[in-house]
């Protein structure tokens, strides 16, 4: 018997209880994260700066900065809650909090540092500094945007398939978004705006992912003869499951070479993705459909009661 | 059905044959008209978020700030930065984005951008005889008097309306002081002694070479309607972009090179078709961004690479549809037309849910999920004329010839 002969026989719908506890044991873990990050830092995600507002200076200089040296510059300019880090060589990057922004002074900061350690690297140098309104603005709008394309997904796939179909996406999307959330959480990965574009990327990815499948239900279910839904369910889910691996499994790799060659700037980017990849295909798989399958048990058990 | 193949056929490779001489222009010869707009996080420059503020003598309406926009795109643009961009953050909005790219000094970006520059030309009882709308000209010049030799000045030449007033105005105060304020700050108070008749004249207020050349381009971009406050700012180092782009493009070969390899060792024969229908779908993919100057940012790439995991996924449903169709037990040649048909249905349908989904995106949402939404877009729409036209086509094709006609392990 060959794999694929072998994912055919497999009674995925059977065990419902089992990935739904596995989904769950994974979300609450996030969701612990998130409230063990409320009370040791004051908030569930670790919020970069292009959402809680401050300034970030980046550059490298002829010979490598000293750490705590740089800190002491720092505080000798007023800013002692600061992160410093080497960068690279000779580079290093400084984090200043939002409350304690002053642009103005980046520049003489800069200055002290070339005193000290020499004259900074043609093209390295990196100052960001965005006030705290901006990131709120940002998730703000995200936020509206996300809400309305997802409202009229459900609306578009109740017209397309049926309302259940709708329901049951969202459902996996929420898993999704939960899952990833928590990852983010539990590594504790710094959120800035490329980040919006990785999560957007994720919804997207978990609604395709689960409309392929739906479709698959839908085709089966025109032909339905006697068959029970649970079986009619079970048949669609592994006989598309070869295609979600494939499809998951290259967009993974591709995501995945990205993570390894793309240096910082992507890392946080592209972790997130490959989380939601993961997250998106399982969800589809054993959350979205098994559910629909609960739904539709209970509206048909309804309906034969009232028959009766 | 021969001839059909045919159209689509020829369809697929005129499409790819220009896309592919754009791609060349603007990647491999360096067409700078071609040249693919790469975000500000990949080619470094400075950003620049501006509000506008209600003061008392000027409140931030929808007009002022539309005004403001175009002064301060006319002062960027002064600056010589190429592709040196203003605009309003959204149709309602206060905010004003200014992006510089390339440039790397953020502090004299702001001074040249945020500065009202309200020239005014008062009397003695504070009547305003001439204001800075009535420039025509002004530049730096170097004083050529005994007394003050070499002192940075600023020499400007007025419009017809205000040669007249100014002329005018000099005449009837001839003996009296006519001061000259910048941004409500005294310039200078010289007395007149002349009637000054030609409009042009010098202004000396103890600049610097650079202050003075500042000012007079600011002079010259006219006044700001509106107060506007610089509420962020970034800059991103020319060099650290160009790496980050140099390795992604080289990531970005690996792991379409990864993704083929996956495809032909899942699906052999079909791998290879598939192989081909992405080298195209990348080939268009490409060249839709540099004709449509669609800006290439961090998100966008996420957009991008999302759009290529569904061009690989549709191929996947399509394949994966056509050895159910031979499960079936049907012929090769009736399992490819079942599978390419039933399968199309699929993507179809959750392209489109996708792509009603970035309409909304685009629609509500601000730079960043734009920037998202019309790389995906793209990306969707591409995917759907290549799983449709290309691989159809490519299969029909090396099928006729009896490649694979009737030995099924060639289709995986």
């Amino acid at each position: 018997m060959t794999f694929r002969e072998k994912i055919l026989s497999w009674d995925i719908v059977g065990k419902t209880r089992t990935w739904f506890t596995a989904s769950t044991i994974v979300i609450a873990i996030g969701l612990i994260a998130m409230i063990v990050n409320v009370f040791s830092f004051g908030s569930p995600l670790k919020f970069g700066i292009d959402f809680i507002g401050g300034t970030v200076i980046n550059a490298s200089f002829e010979k490598a900065p000293d750490e705590a040296v740089v800190r002491g510059i720092l505080s000798a300019n007023g800013y002692s809650n600061v992160t410093v880090q080497r960068a690279g060589e000779k580079g290093i990057t400084m984090k200043v909090e939002a409350t304690e922004i002053d642009p103005a002074v980046s520049g003489k900061i800069i200055d002290d540092i070339v005193a000290k350690y020499g004259a900074v690297d043609v093209g390295t140098k990196e100052i960001t500094s965005i006030a705290p309104v901006i990131g709120r603005d940002l998730l703000r709008r995200s936020a509206l945007a996300l809400g309305l394309a997802l409202l009229f997904t459900l609306l578009y796939i109740t017209i397309r398939f049926k309302f259940s179909f709708g329901l049951a996406t969202i459902a996996g999307l929420m898993h999704d978004v939960l899952v990833t959330l928590g990852i983010l959480a539990i590594f504790r990965i710094p959120l800035n705006s490329p980040f919006v574009g990785a999560f957007l990327a994720i919804i997207t990815y978990s609604v395709q992912d689960s409309v392929v499948l739906l479709d698959r239900v839908r085709e089966k279910l025109r032909y339905r003869g006697k068959e029970p839904f649970d079986k009619l369910a079970n048949a669609a889910i592994t006989e598309t499951w070869m295609r979600s691996f494939n499809a998951s499994f290259t967009t993974f790799l591709a995501v995945m070479v990205l993570f390894l060659m793309g240096g910082s700037p992507i890392r946080d980017f592209s972790t997130t993705l490959l989380v939601g990849i993961i997250a998106g295909t399982y969800s589809s798989l054993y959350v979205v459909v098994p559910l629909l399958v609960l739904w539709v048990q209970g509206t048909e058990k309804k309906a034969a009661l009232q028959k009766a | 059905m021969r001839s059909k193949v045919t159209t689509s056929l020829i369809l697929v490779i005129v499409v790819a044959v220009v896309a592919g001489v754009i791609n060349y222009q603007g990647l491999i010869a360096k067409n700078a008209k071609l040249a693919p707009k790469l975000g500000l996080d990949l080619r470094g420059g400075v950003r620049i978020v501006l509000e506008a503020q209600d003061t008392e003598s000027a409140k931030a309406t929808n007009e002022a700030i539309d005004a403001a926009v175009s002064v301060i795109d006319k002062r960027v643009n002064a600056l010589g930065v190429s592709e040196a961009i203003a605009v309003r953050e959204g149709a309602n909005s206060k905010r004003i984005i200014v992006e510089l790219p390339g440039w790397e000094d953020p502090e004299r970006a702001k001074q040249l951008i945020g500065k009202t520059a309200l020239l005014e030309f008062k009397t003695d009882d504070g009547k305003v005889v001439v204001s800075g709308s009535n420039l025509k000209n002004a530049q730096l010049v170097f004083s050529q008097e005994q007394d003050s030799l070499g002192e940075p000045q600023i020499s400007f030449e007025l419009d017809a309306a205000g040669t007249s007033a100014f002329a005018t105005a000099t005449q009837a105060n001839i003996g009296k002081v006519i001061t000259i304020y910048l941004d409500s700050q005294i310039l200078m108070s010289p007395t007149v002694e002349v009637a000054i008749t030609d409009g042009k004249g010098v202004i000396s207020g103890g600049f610097t070479a650079e202050q003075a050349s500042n000012y007079a381009l600011l002079l010259k971009s006219g006044a700001l309607p509106v107060k506007l406050t610089a509420i962020s700012e970034q800059v991103v180092g020319p060099s650290l972009g160009a790496a980050f782009v140099r390795r992604s493009a080289w990531a970005a070969v690996i792991a379409f090179a990864l993704v083929v390899l996956y495809m032909l060792f899942m699906y052999r024969y079909l791998g290879l078709v598939s192989g081909i229908s992405l080298l195209v779908y990348v080939d268009i993919l490409m060249a839709a961004y540099i004709v449509l100057r669609a800006t290439l940012s961090l998100p966008a790439i996420g957009g991008a690479i999302l759009s290529l995991g569904m061009a690989v996924d549709a191929n996947c449903i399509i394949f994966e549809r056509i050895r159910e169709e031979l499960g079936l037990k049907k012929t090769v040649k009736g399992a490819i037309g079942a599978g390419f048909s039933r399968a199309f249905r699929t993507v179809f349908d959750s392209n489109l849910t996708v792509l009603v989904g970035t309409a909304f995106l685009f629609y509500f949402g601000s730079g960043t999920v734009r920037g998202f939404a019309v790389t995906l877009a793209l990306g969707v729409l591409t995917s759907m004329f290549t799983a449709v036209f290309a691989s159809h086509s490519l299969v029909d094709l090396l099928l006729t010839p009896g490649i694979a006609r009737n030995s099924r392990k060639f289709l995986g």
